[in-house]
């Protein structure tokens, strides 16, 4: 009786720890490289008068006006709507009014992909702002080849710009790479640490994280004391961080998908008193974070792609961001308003809508002050190098690099 | 030695809370013959309470006493809900079980919607610095644990073994038919087993708060080494249960500690195989096989 029981009981746990395994648990926040989608409801015109194609410019833009990621798409229009505002008050482009072109991708990637399709078919459109999800950029790839139109983009994983050889991709936020290279740089040289010991999420985030992270130290030759791993949702960190400790580790650095595994090891390092400096990917200073290590998150460092404060161009944005909008922008807002501006500026500088022409321009631009950052593209179309450095203080997140 | 030292007081505190949560499993699977799958969940639903209870301004030990009492009344209600209508449902102990797999995820499902997929966390029972102790660190939280523990195994064996109503509750889950015929009411012993066994997963929950964050699902994992140490245990009496935990506890730290990282979680299922391969029987149980 009692035997068969327990082997009923048995099959019942196996069968449980499978679904455990299959519902897996999804990155919450901070973790990989593109976080929200672009909206778009209404195939509708935002900004500029009737399209008397004569009288204006034209530029696409990618949106998620419905949908599931709806306020982020909301969020990137009221970022457009604001620079248009601004460039049509200076005077328009080439003497004429800018107009902004929004098709709704109802969040998804096929919506993604006939939006963009729609943009491009229409031959009066200059250039996109497209999508800040990598996957959506990665489907828009060869029909903006085809189009050969300047697209702007914010997904950041690594290789839209440097494997797809999209000629027309022109990328508005630090890629991936930055991340870890801005850990690696702060830690050693800023912070002179040179005992670093690192801490990454199994998963392809976190070990990626850690192989860029390895080479950038490679490269300064520091050999970090330590690399441990851990699985997504891991509960006790302490073997982890005694080890550490044994290894006389001076900071440590994370590679962490979900901000909630990094909250909770925050906690433990306090509990257990051990002393070391923290300094991480996005996931370690978040208000997740915040809300579930309060205190003892004061002090970490981590890197950051756009925090409210983080240079005079980015506070003035934001002023002018929160007087016409009366709420504080985010991530998916500064990127595609930088965007637009340079589009105009490169447009008005060449005196051309001709997309070789925009593309030219567009590369050589050096030092270019926008809100998600300071601007200078490459020859792979990357106009951002790093991230910034925030630290949390006193319960708050603050920009100090 | 220092490190040594850590690892095992770390082990011993994870191991502690296996032992309450696998305590709870085999005195119910004792007394009633069941294996109660929600006992991992009561330890989520305890800190919950403590949590609710904390939030609206109760201090952190009053809320901790109030959700032990919380918690007992609705163990209860679980073997009423859970338990009874199926007890004497055909001669099977299938529907039982299912029952408590169903309030399982009732409970993970239910609290999603009161508490939302916030993770939440709990202040420690004593907070500040590792206490030093002859020039090694002692963390507070970790001892709290330890000593709980401790307290509640005190408890547990002076329960059992001095009492008149512990004599009762071990009678009852050794020969029911016999303790009906003593003059035990055999329905109450029972409901008390449920009540102990939901109280003290309640208590693991709140010790465990402060230290990882409080999720819905938090239940699963915590609950699925526990079984595994009642299994290592012998899954027949309390002393197994708690050996069981700590040996759980202490050999998943120094496993993650040398290299095993990524593996830590299935370091406790790999003790369990070995256990099950060559001592089936446990650290102290009969047999599983041949248990009548």
């Amino acid at each position: 009786m009692k035997k068969s029981i327990l082997g009923i009981t048995m099959a019942i746990i196996v069968f449980m720890l499978v679904l455990t395994a299959c519902g897996g648990s999804q990155p919450s926040s901070g973790g990989t490289s593109s976080k929200g989608n672009d909206s778009g409801k209404q195939a509708g015109q935002s900004g500029g008068d009737s399209a008397q194609s004569g009288g204006t410019v034209k530029i696409g833009a990618l949106g998620d006006l419905s949908g599931k990621s709806a306020l982020s798409g909301k969020f990137k229009k009221m970022g457009i709507d604001l620079a248009l505002e601004e460039i049509n008050a200076a005077g328009g482009i080439l003497g004429k009014k800018l107009e902004v072109v929004f098709q709704d991708t109802q969040g998804t990637q096929q919506g993604a992909v006939g939006a963009f399709q729609k943009l491009v078919s229409d031959k009066d459109i200059v250039a996109v702002i497209g999508s800040i999800r990598s996957t959506n950029v990665q489907a828009t790839d060869s029909f903006a080849k085809k189009a050969g139109i300047p697209v702007a983009i914010g997904g950041t994983n690594v290789g839209l710009t440097t494997k797809l050889g999209d000629k027309w991709y022109f990328r508005f936020r630090p890629h991936d790479g930055y991340a870890a290279k801005s850990i690696a740089e702060f830690s050693a040289k800023k912070l002179g640490y040179k005992k670093i010991a690192i801490i990454y999420d199994s998963d392809a985030f976190g070990s990626g994280g850690k192989d860029l992270l390895l080479q950038n130290y490679k490269e300064m030759g520091i050999e970090p004391v330590a690399v441990e791993s851990y699985n997504t949702g891991n509960k006790d960190f302490t073997p982890f961080l005694q080890k550490f400790a044994d290894k006389g580790a001076e900071a440590v650095n994370t590679y962490m998908t979900n901000s909630e595994d990094a909250g909770q090891m925050v906690n433990q390092i306090h509990e257990k008193g051990f002393k070391y400096q923290l300094i991480g990917s996005p996931s370690l200073a978040q208000e997740v974070t915040l809300k579930i290590s309060g205190d003892n998150l004061n002090g970490v460092y981590s890197v950051n792609d756009f925090a409210a404060d983080q240079s005079d161009a980015t506070i003035a944005f934001v002023k002018k961001f929160k007087a016409k909008y009366n709420e504080t922008p985010d991530v998916y807002t500064a990127w595609v308003y930088d965007a637009l501006h340079v589009f105009a500026k490169v447009i008005n500088e060449k005196k051309s809508t001709k997309p070789d022409d925009i593309r030219d321009g567009i590369l050589a631009i050096k030092n270019y002050d926008g809100a998600e950052g300071n601007y200078t593209f490459d020859a792979n179309g990357d106009g951002l190098h790093s991230y910034s450095i925030v630290k949390v203080e006193g319960g708050k997140i603050v920009t100090v690099h | 030695m220092e490190t040594t030292f850590q690892l095992l007081v770390n082990g011993l505190a994870m191991g502690s809370i296996y032992s309450l949560i696998a305590l709870g499993f085999v005195l119910v699977y004792v007394a009633v013959n069941v294996v109660n799958f929600a006992q991992g969940d009561f330890i989520m639903v305890g800190a919950f309470i403590c949590l609710s209870l904390y939030s609206n301004g109760i201090p952190i030990w009053f809320a901790l006493i109030a959700s032990v009492l919380i918690m007992g009344i609705f163990g209860f209600l679980y073997q009423i809900g859970v338990y009874r209508p199926f007890r004497s449902r055909s001669k099977s102990f299938l529907p039982v079980m299912i029952s408590t797999l169903g309030a399982s995820m009732f409970f993970q499902s239910l609290f999603l919607v009161i508490y939302g997929p916030d993770p939440r966390s709990l202040p420690p029972l004593i907070g500040g610095d590792p206490i030093q102790l002859g020039g090694l660190p002692l963390p507070r939280q970790s001892l709290v644990i330890i000593v709980f523990a401790l307290l509640l195994f005190g408890f547990q064996f002076f329960l059992f073994e001095k009492t008149n109503l512990g004599k009762k509750m071990q009678a009852t889950a050794q020969d029911p038919e016999t303790a009906r015929l003593m003059g035990i009411n055999v329905a109450w012993m029972n409901g008390l087993t449920f009540v102990y066994c939901t109280a003290l997963g309640g208590i693991a929950g709140i010790l465990l708060a402060p230290l990882f964050t409080l999720t819905t699902t938090i239940g699963s994992i915590f609950g699925l080494k526990a079984f595994a140490a009642a299994i290592v245990g012998g899954f027949s009496d309390a002393k197994g249960a708690i050996v069981g935990g700590l040996f759980i506890g202490v050999i998943e730290s120094f496993s993650a500690y040398f290299g095993m990282g990524a593996y830590m979680d299935a370091s406790a299922f790999i003790v369990l195989v070995l256990f099950l391969i060559f001592r089936p029987s446990g650290l102290f149980g009969e047999k599983i096989g041949t248990k009548a």
